[in-house]
């Protein structure tokens, strides 16, 4: 499938900012199963200061500062992107127990991370029941991931991004980016390999097929190592694994890697934040 | 290796013992007063320094210093610089190719649980060395064997504090260092100002970025910047334009080439890092990526400061140098590892344990010390998490002497020794540092850094340092004028209100002298003098008489008081505090002192007022000390004028509001009043001298208002303050700096074009104009106030974050 994706963002002050520093994730990058045809970042007030680096993980992260006064900033990122379906063997399951596959670098997402603790027994419990014995790893993952999308109310006026997984885990609510978080923490009690991805989702689907919860804004989802597989995601939120559906952005250990867009600005007082997405196919 | 090979250390032992134990060992003792006093004395200005007091400063100094022969020191210097090399092939490769992770040399949880593992630091790719400074602490065994304990890159942690004890060494017992050879420092701090002022542009500056005044080590950081000098700086003292680090000057932005960083890796930059910090500017770290600043040491460096590491770096060094390790790291296991875990396991209890962070230090436990239940906790807290531990067996540390009274006895040491590097990677070591000393030879390979005492590490060269003097260690002076322009907004910002601080608080405390005393004479009409005086300054209407020193105390006194002198002191302090290195040392001790003072009335509620008067007087000498050391030992820098108009501006609004609430309530008829006037503007000898006369509100208004010869008349203040005012730096915003000056011109003017008979009345009542005049005069003073935030301290705005994120 191929997408084009707007992600608007709109930020108005109610008093003037004479400097502002942002950090943007805004750019989707290429995966193995996606391909981007084309990414460009608006930035209003316009700036000679924006320059793109990769991160650790391969995102592409874009700095840029603003010195002229303004009361309202503009950044849009535009894209276009071919999207296959991942084609892995859910058959070729392994024990939970038997991680040693895991290359070096990939550790990096066994550990806990800012928005991810681990050791939570209660999170332990939550994870025990749905790695049963005998169930492998993709088993168990699928089962989570189930269970989560069964267990769990999407509300979006219950969470914020401070919340912690173990009141979403407590109240049973939370939008996908709490999900998310929940499932690495489960998963990485189990010492699993798992990352953070943070992407968009067909706003309009299509004929006949039901609107995915998370389509209106950017969504988030799960990604699991899988030794001598490879990378497989599934999406809590909707309770499936993702196909030509999701559009990938950017990855990380938790949210906190993959901030869309954060900035300090001096002065400016209270701020309103408007965001649009649109991901609309192209064939 | 041993020290009676190539020198004899015996020998200066020798030399040093019989100086110490000159006069049946009183000598020892004497010097071990004399070093406690002057540490004491230090000690005094450094708790001033920070806002929190820390009740434990840094253990105290021993009078018998760590000594070591050259040779000892060259082998030791050959071992760190070889380290110094070994962490630049370490660090680049952690943060570049990784092919110690891939092939597993270092293991991935290693890396990984470690807190300072900064992934932002990744393709970092420095122009300069990763690590320009680097402290080691080391020890020797009992069989004279040298192992590094650990290293710290935050730095140059305590090397404020080498400096401050060698200086006390030298001046007590300077003949002896002389005489025993030992080698001066200032070598080795030419090197690391040189570091960061290597080939940068002219009016480029070198800072070291401070926390602030909020840690412990607030005082060493403003002590080396000082020394070094650099300009003293906290996170929002600077801002990044485009890939350049600029410092909010008076005269605007100033681009910045190095930092000396003693705020942590995560805490620079908000943006990027640690977001919930402080400490940092926004865009920092992108700045020294882009190679827009240099930093030492480069951020991402703090994570060779684990004990993680402890175990592994034999290996290491190999592996990337193809070399051993000179010196040899204390042997740990990491319980990540199975096998050590396994042996872990089969030593507890007789193990030392550390956890991953390097800081605090408090997650370490001697297990032997531990009582059952806690011991189990901790083996828990293991469990939960092995990657993040090491453990080792105490190794049994040689003894060093440690003087008691007039004898000595023995405990353990562990140096801490300082390196530095150059662009060009040559390593520099000082010849110098500091021994910690523990009796308890586990918790001195443990916590080495809250030792029982210090000791001065004296290295003994062949030749005799003739130079050696009480100035000695400082360098050379820095000839030829110095840019004030250069002052950070936020000192000048902070110097204005001092001035005003500390002018209000001499002005509350002259005042309430008087309430004081007219509060308990007898006579009636003096009572209500009292009443009406604190009226100008309270809201209140009555007094009980019979209990009136508990009413002013609680008014005025108490530590709770709203706009009571506790609050003003608070306010001194934390002005001061923001401004280090523009106070001397004497007015540093008379702040303190003050300080307690104030602490103390606050304390007196059930004092008499003769008593509380005494006190009064007391702080009152004190705030004249302060000024008085002020005027005669601050240079006049463009700091000191922004504290002069504060103190002028605050004294004139006083005077000026004081005037306003006598004219408005008094008749001529008032005398007590009217004497109290004079007696808080401390004028009643002028008056006399001058007018010769009863007291009369013509004259008087007269004397406060139009005099330009009377310290605390308006004429005369308005005076200074055009010329303070025209004296400040040129802006480049033009249009503000004249506006200035004529606000400061119209306070000036408007007096001189007032004649008294247009003011008052023959008999002595204000007339309408009067009004007018003091109205406006306190409305232009404000204004120049206002105007001069606006000119000069208004960039040290703070930023702020997008609170909401999309």
């Amino acid at each position: 499938m191929r997408y084009r994706v707007r992600h608007r963002n709109r930020y108005q002050y109610v008093h003037p900012v004479s400097l502002s520093h942002s950090h943007a994730t805004l750019l989707p990058r290429d995966t193995l199963n996606q391909q981007v045809l084309s990414a460009r970042l608006t930035i209003l007030p316009g700036t000679d200061d924006v320059h793109e680096r990769q991160d650790l993980f391969g995102n592409r992260v874009s700095r840029f500062s603003i010195e002229e006064v303004h009361t309202e900033l503009n950044v849009l990122a535009e894209s276009e992107v071919e999207v296959r379906a991942n084609r892995v063997d859910l058959n070729r399951d392994l024990e939970v127990t038997d991680l040693s596959g895991i290359p070096a670098k990939t550790r990096l997402y066994c550990r806990p991370s800012l928005y991810v603790p681990i050791g939570s027994p209660e999170i332990q419990k939550f994870a025990d029941q749905c790695f049963t014995e005998g169930r492998g790893l993709i088993e168990g993952t699928r089962a989570l991931n189930e269970q989560i999308f069964h267990e769990f109310v999407y509300d979006q006026t219950f969470s914020d991004v401070e919340t912690p997984v173990a009141s979403v885990l407590s109240e049973k609510r939370g939008v996908c980016q709490d999900f998310a978080h929940l499932m690495l923490a489960c998963l990485r009690s189990k010492g699993i390999a798992c990352r953070y991805v943070s992407g968009y989702l067909e706003t309009d689907p299509p004929a006949g097929q039901p609107k995915l919860m998370g389509a209106d804004a950017s969504h988030a989802w799960v990604s699991v190592f899988v030794p001598g597989t490879g990378w497989i995601d599934f999406d809590p939120t909707n309770g499936l694994l993702p196909s030509d559906r999701h559009v990938t952005l950017a990855w990380g250990r938790d949210y906190a890697d993959v901030v869309p867009l954060k900035g300090l600005m001096t002065g400016g007082g209270q701020h309103t934040l408007e965001v649009s997405v649109d991901v609309t196919p192209l064939e | 290796m041993s020290d009676t090979a190539s020198q004899p250390i015996d020998t200066a032992w020798d030399t040093l013992f019989s100086a110490l134990d000159y006069d049946e060992g009183n000598q020892q003792a004497r010097w071990a007063e004399e070093v406690e006093r002057r540490l004491k004395e230090n000690g005094l200005t450094y708790q001033a320094h920070t806002s929190k007091h820390h009740q434990n400063r840094q253990g105290q100094l021993d009078v018998v210093p760590y000594l070591m022969n050259e040779s000892t020191f060259e082998h030791l210097a050959r071992g760190l610089s070889q380290r110094m090399r070994f962490f630049e092939a370490l660090l680049s490769d952690i943060y570049g190719e990784r092919h110690l992770l891939a092939d597993g040399s270092i293991p991935a949880d290693l890396l990984f649980a470690n807190p300072d593992y900064l992934i932002e630091a990744h393709g970092l790719n420095p122009q300069t060395p990763w690590v320009s400074f680097l402290a080691h602490d080391l020890v020797r065994d009992a069989s004279g064997q040298w192992f590094v304990l650990g290293q710290s890159t935050r730095a140059p942690a305590g090397l404020g504090y080498v400096l401050e004890r060698r200086l006390i060494m030298s001046r007590v017992m300077g003949y002896l260092l002389r005489r025993m050879s030992v080698k001066r420092l200032s070598g080795f701090f030419r090197t690391l100002r040189q570091f960061l002022r290597a080939d940068s542009r002219d009016q480029d500056l070198s800072i070291l970025l401070t926390p602030g005044q909020s840690v412990e080590s607030y005082f060493e950081h403003a002590f080396l910047a000082n020394h070094l000098d650099f300009t003293l700086a906290e996170g929002d003292d600077l801002t990044v334009r485009g890939n350049r680090l600029m410092l909010k000057t008076l005269s605007g932005l100033r681009p910045v080439s190095g930092v000396l960083r003693r705020v942590t890796d995560q805490d620079i930059d908000p943006l990027e890092l640690n977001g919930f910090s402080r400490q940092g500017t926004p865009g920092l770290m992108d700045a020294v990526r882009r190679g827009g600043v240099r930093m030492a040491n480069v951020p991402g460096s703090g994570v060779i400061d684990s004990p993680l590491w402890m175990g592994r770096l034999e290996g290491l060094c190999q592996k990337l140098l193809g070399e051993d390790l000179i010196l040899k790291t204390l042997p740990a296991l990491w319980l990540g590892d199975p096998d050590e875990h396994e042996e872990f396991e089969s030593l507890w209890p007789d193990v030392l344990v550390r956890h991953a962070s390097a800081f605090p230090a408090g997650e370490s436990f001697v297990v032997r010390d531990l009582p059952d239940a806690e011991r189990q906790v901790l083996k828990a807290r293991i469990d939960a998490d092995r990657p993040s531990w090491v453990a080792w067996q105490a190794i049994d540390l040689e003894t060093v002497p440690v003087a008691e009274g007039t004898a000595r006895s023995e405990a353990h040491a562990v140096l801490r020794m300082y390196t530095a590097q150059s662009q060009d990677q040559k390593v520099d070591v000082m010849p110098g540092g500091l021994a910690s000393c523990n009796h308890d030879a586990s918790w001195a390979q443990l916590r080495p850094n809250t030792p029982e005492r210090y000791k001065d590490l004296w290295v003994m060269g062949m030749e005799p340092d003739n130079q050696l003097s009480m100035f000695a260690e400082m360098d050379a002076p820095t000839l030829g004028p110095v840019d004030q322009s250069m002052t950070p907004s936020r000192v000048a910002d902070a110097m204005f209100w001092l001035g005003r601080y500390v002018e209000r608080a001499d002005g509350l405390t002259r005042l309430v002298r008087e309430v004081l005393a007219g509060a308990i004479d007898t006579r009636t009409e003096r009572q209500q003098a009292a009443l009406w005086l604190l009226g100008s300054q309270f809201r209140t209407d009555e007094l009980n008489f019979e209990n009136a020193a508990a009413e002013i105390h609680q008014l005025v006194f108490m530590r709770t008081a709203a706009g009571g002198l506790s609050e003003l002191i608070n306010a001194i302090m934390r002005n001061a505090r923001a401004t280090p290195d523009f106070l001397s040392d004497d007015a540093w001790r008379a702040l303190v002192n003050l300080e307690q003072m104030i602490e103390r009335i606050g304390w007196m509620k059930h004092a008499d007022a003769g008593r509380l008067l005494d006190q009064v007087d007391a702080i009152l000498m004190q705030l004249a000390t302060f000024s008085g050391l002020n005027n005669d030992t601050m240079s006049r820098t463009f700091a000191h004028r922004f504290m002069d108009i504060g103190r002028h501006l605050e004294r004139a609004s006083k005077t000026l509001m004081l005037l306003n609430y006598a004219f408005q309530s008094l008749k001529p008829q008032d005398i007590n009043q009217w004497e109290l006037i004079l007696e808080v503007t401390d004028t009643v000898m002028t008056y006399r001298r001058r007018y010769r006369t009863r007291l009369h509100p013509t004259a008087i208004l007269d004397l406060l208002l139009l005099d330009t010869e009377t310290p605390r008349a308006i004429g005369y203040l308005a005076q200074r303050l055009e010329h303070l005012v025209q004296g400040l730096p040129v802006q480049q915003l033009v249009g503000r700096k004249t506006q200035l000056q004529q606000l400061a011109f119209r306070i000036h003017a408007n007096l001189q074009m007032s004649q008294t008979d247009d003011l008052m009345t023959i008999q002595g009542s204000p007339k309408k104009p009067l009004f007018d005049t003091l109205d406006q005069q306190i409305d232009i003073l404000s204004s120049l106030s206002e105007a001069i935030t606006l000119a000069y301290f208004s960039h040290a705005d703070v930023p702020q974050h997008l609170v909401k994120v999309s």
